[in-house]
């Protein structure tokens, strides 16, 4: 029997060397460009599972295996610290076309800007942008405050007391809050959150009078708000009774994009096949469909469009940051 | 009764073959990864969530939620067995599971367990489905204030969990707040003791402390006195006998209570009612000096309490689309990928959907318990198992747990320091338990904090002078003060500890 | 345990020194927050403080006699156990998951439990390979392949 044992165990031994050696063997390096991709490409995403960037790249897997050459989009989670830790991955990644990750602007143009900065925002080979997400200044749905001119006039009452939920500080709600206040003359005390969920829940049980949240947010508890204005050029089609702040005659325009990008430095033809490939998803009437079920709102630009998009937050966000002296010394 | 009639429609959709197979599927995948350590429900349902792309909305999110509250029932079997919690939820379990398995009780104890889950999920469902509506106004009450207030009741805990020095479990607390501010300040973004280096930046995730302090430091300090087999006792029994059914009701019943009330807050994660739970046993009971040294109510209410808040966590889910943990957060990911918006309209637009989920959760229970009772007898012959390969084993796979939770190497580094720190830890004697409750605790009482004192521009009067803030914080207050005065009245139990573990 | 207490509340006041150093030079305010981000720091590290103090009289004034509790074996023992952990992490990233945790399960299981080595071999075989099977190709995780590609 112990004998019987024995050797079995050495078999087992054996064939695993073997396995091994001949796993080893067959990885050999193909012309890399045209073929691409060979393998399993992975996606980084910088918030957690579940969160609105992974709904959203969920989507984009849908239709990737069509367009790349049936391959598998694999999804590996670097979160933390406000996407800073999955964006620092994407540009530290190897350039080689099978690391690409989604981007959130203009996020990735303020954390470049902190003192603390683990990336710039030219180190990132732009994709596509795929969602561009507006800004709303909300308020409960019972809240005394009507419309722009009520809110205005209620913060000059209570005289800076008068308090706005916002996700995060140095983040891109709290610049569309200060450049709100330098817009519409007024002064409030803001108040974080860490993120959309909690900062929903504050407003709905009137802890606080007022939040800044996006779009998409706001859409899975509407009846629960009052749109106050829109923060874009024109009204959107799911809200199209919300005024925008513009055409109130203040001209606020602020929102969140999301994108993909890849580390700089890899081929352009690779990248090209990327940004073709991403067209082309972004163009499937399906995946739109998939984009509206999930209320996203969809917004594609090709890869140089979208890194002008991103240059020009830089510079918004630049001048806002020197303003306020937020930059951390 | 209206909810009894869609709740027996959406029976008639969860016994559909497809359904029940994937309830029990989820079920079943959700035991073996509560079994392994580190690999949460929250790794658990991210890693299968891709399969909601194949599957239709119901079946996708009746096996994924089955995989949340049996990652529940599954957590306390290491705990017991090895002295490695599953799950954050069962590291109280782990204080008198394991200490039963060594007198021989394993069996009891992982009944114990089972059974108690299985009460506090079915009865805190039972909640879930008459009071939904009503309840989900509950959780709107809370503002910064009363989370904050909140968070110090449950931090008046870790004066009961700290052993037999006040001084070095308060030093233990403390260092697990300053563990847990190491990193991104969540409100300001500053990055803190994190010395410019990109993962200190993303902080310590308390899931490789807790496999550091636990699994890690458990084998690095039975190599050196070479425990080859602590399991000589012999396994009295499989089944706790009726009148360790009887003693254990009120406890379970209790602990219902507290898991499912403080489940419907966000942030009341499973592993913060878990201890809250065992604390409110120890307190109650009559002989509180043998909690820790192995008594099934030690095993009983830390179960319940977690399952209870599993079911709890579901309310604020559906009504309000909140997640009370990072696992329903992945939830409720799922959930957006059908389109399924969360909050008030997903009761009227989708009741079949949230129906069949609820009447899936009742089947599910069911499943678990007749899957978990027989298993007592499998876990319990684990324990024959020879240490030696035993350990390794866990390590290993606590190791992937540790990096499953970010895919980053440098969690496994996190864990294995944390293992040192647990092994010195060990040796002087400062308790590891304080140190966890206040690693889970410390973001939301620093962020809550911090919310508050911006909502009053600067003044703690925000604190006392809403009502229910006021009135936990006076609660906590008093609580400290009854566990300072015993302690102080009956030194002699403190002293019966202290010849306990130096045995 | 007279002793390590000591020892423990000098270790103790040195971290605690250090963060409160550390938390003093963060921006004490940040425009728009009640409270800025060293502000806790700061009283945690001084409760630390204040709790090794109280620890350090409080074990000078125990007349109880000190018990050893660290040995040079337990040690030497314990520090072995641990580098072959630390390996272990190293090597997972460079020659991969598999091949390391065959290697680390074969190491502890031969020395914490004495087995003949192809017990402590098809053992690690055994966990490695249903680890690599169980997460990287049915859960899709991508645990590291290192140089080995295992």
């Amino acid at each position: 029997m112990k004998k019987n044992i024995k050797l079995i165990a050495m078999l087992v031994l054996a064939l695993f060397a073997a396995t091994m050696a001949s796993g080893c063997a067959g990885t050999k390096k193909e012309d890399a460009s045209a073929k691409y991709p060979t393998k399993q490409v992975n996606m980084v995403i910088a918030f957690t599972a579940g969160g609105s960037s992974d709904v959203q790249a969920r989507i984009v897997e849908k239709y990737w295996k069509k367009h790349f050459n049936d391959q598998p989009l694999v999804f590996d989670y670097k979160t933390g610290a406000g996407g800073q830790v999955g964006f620092t991955e994407i540009v530290k990644a190897k350039p080689d076309g099978y690391t690409v990750g989604g981007i959130n602007v203009p996020h990735i143009a303020i954390q470049s800007l902190s003192n603390q900065a683990t990336f710039k925002v030219d180190e990132f080979a732009y994709i596509a942008q795929v969602v561009a997400d507006p800004n709303l200044l909300v308020v409960k749905a019972d809240s005394p405050i009507k419309d722009l001119k009520g809110f205005i006039e209620e913060a000059k009452k209570k005289n800076g007391k008068l308090t706005v939920g916002i996700v995060g500080t140095f983040t891109a709600h709290h610049l569309a809050l200060l450049q709100m206040e330098e817009i519409l003359g007024i002064k409030v005390t803001p108040v974080p959150f860490t993120g959309a969920a909690d900062q929903n829940v504050a407003v709905m049980g009137g802890h606080i009078d007022a939040m800044i949240g996006n779009l998409n947010d706001v859409m899975r508890d509407l009846a629960k708000f009052k749109l106050i204005s829109l923060a874009s050029e024109q009204r959107h089609q799911w809200v199209k009774d919300v005024p925008t702040f513009k055409e109130q005659g203040y001209n606020f325009i602020s929102d969140i994009r999301r994108g993909f990008a890849a580390p700089k430095g890899i081929d352009p033809a690779v990248l090209n096949k990327l940004r073709e490939g991403f067209n082309k998803i972004a163009n499937d009437p399906a995946y739109l469909e998939d984009m509206k079920k999930i209320g996203q709102p969809e917004a594609y630009l090709n890869g140089d469009e979208f890194e002008k998009v991103t240059n020009s937050y830089l510079q918004t966000s630049k001048t806002l940051v020197d303003k306020y002296g937020l930059v951390k010394k | 009764m209206p909810s009894f009639d869609l709740l027996m429609q959406g029976f008639a959709t969860a016994i559909s073959p497809e359904n029940l197979f994937f309830a029990f599927l989820g079920a079943l995948m959700g035991t073996l990864i509560g079994v392994l350590p580190g690999i949460g429900p929250t790794s658990g349902i991210a890693m299968l969530l891709p399969l909601t792309t194949i599957l239709p909305p119901t079946p996708a999110i009746i096996m994924l939620a089955g995989l949340y509250y049996g990652a529940m029932y599954g957590g306390s079997t290491t705990a017991i067995l090895v002295n490695i919690p599953g799950e954050v939820a069962s590291v109280p379990t782990a204080m008198d599971g394991y200490k039963l398995a060594r007198k021989g009780q394993a069996g009891p104890a992982l009944a114990t367990a089972a059974i108690s889950s299985f009460v506090a999920g079915t009865l805190s469902l039972v909640g879930l489905t008459f009071f939904a509506p009503t309840l989900a106004g509950f959780s709107l009450k809370f503002g910064p204030p009363e989370y904050f207030a909140l968070m110090i009741l449950a931090l008046s805990v870790v004066v009961n969990l700290t052993g037999k020095s006040l001084v070095k479990g308060l030093i233990a607390g403390l260092l697990g707040f300053l563990i847990a501010v190491i990193g991104l300040d969540p409100m300001s973004g500053y990055a803190r003791f994190s010395f410019g280096n990109v993962n200190m930046m993303s902080g310590i995730d308390f899931i490789s402390v807790i496999i550091g302090l636990f699994a890690v430091s458990e084998v690095l300090s039975n190599v050196e006195t070479h425990v080859v087999d602590v399991y000589k006792a012999k396994l009295t029994g499989l089944m706790p006998t009726l009148k360790d059914l009887r003693q254990i009701t009120p406890t379970m019943l209790r602990s219902t209570v507290i898991g499912f009330f403080m489940g419907l807050l966000p942030g009341c994660s499973p592993g913060v009612t878990a201890f809250v739970a065992y604390d409110t046993e120890k307190r109650l009971s009559k002989h509180p000096e043998k909690f820790g040294t192995g008594i099934l109510e030690g095993v009983a209410a830390p179960e319940g309490a977690n399952n209870a808040t599993t079911s709890g966590g579901f309310v604020p889910l559906m009504a309000f689309g909140i997640p009370s943990g990072p696992a329903l957060a992945v939830l409720l990911g799922g959930f957006m990928m059908y389109g399924l918006q969360p909050g008030p309209t997903l009761f009227e637009k989708n009741a079949d959907f949230v129906w069949a989920v609820i009447a899936s959760m009742y089947i599910g229970n069911v499943m678990l318990l007749i899957l978990n009772l027989p298993l007592v007898g499998l876990w319990a012959k684990l324990v024959r198992v020879p240490y030696p390969i035993m350990a390794p084993m866990v390590l290993v796979f606590s190791i992937i747990g540790a990096y499953s939770v970010r895919g980053k190497l440098f969690d496994i580094g996190v864990a294995l320091f944390f293992g040192l720190i647990g092994w010195v830890m060990r040796k002087v004697e400062l308790p590891a338990s304080p140190l966890i409750l206040c690693l889970i605790l410390a973001t939301i009482l620093e962020t809550s904090l911090k919310q508050s004192l911006s909502m009053s521009t600067g003044g703690l009067g925000i604190f006392f002078t809403r009502p229910i803030s006021l009135t936990l914080i006076t609660v906590a207050l008093v609580l400290v003060a009854f566990s300072l005065y015993t302690r102080f009245k009956h030194p002699e139990k403190a002293s019966e500890a202290l010849a306990e573990e130096s045995e | 345990m007279k002793k390590i207490n000591l020892y423990m509340s000098i270790v103790l006041s040195a971290l605690s020194v250090f963060v409160m150093v550390e938390s003093k030079k963060m921006p004490a305010e940040i425009a728009g927050l009640g409270m800025g981000p060293g502000v806790l720091p700061f009283w945690l590290g001084a409760g630390i403080l204040l709790l090794s103090i109280i620890l350090a009289v409080e074990s000078l004034l125990d007349k109880r006699s000190p018990k050893k509790v660290f040995n040079i074996s337990e040690i030497k023992n314990m520090g072995i156990m641990f580098l072959a952990l630390v390996l272990y992490a190293i090597s997972v990233d460079l020659f991969g998951f598999g091949i390391s945790t065959l290697l680390l399960v074969f190491f502890l299981v031969r020395r914490l439990g004495k087995y003949a080595w192809w017990k402590c071999g098809t053992i690690g075989v055994i966990v490695s390979s249903v680890s690599v099977y169980l997460f990287r190709v049915l859960l899709e995780m991508p645990l590291p392949t290192g140089i080995v590609g295992f």
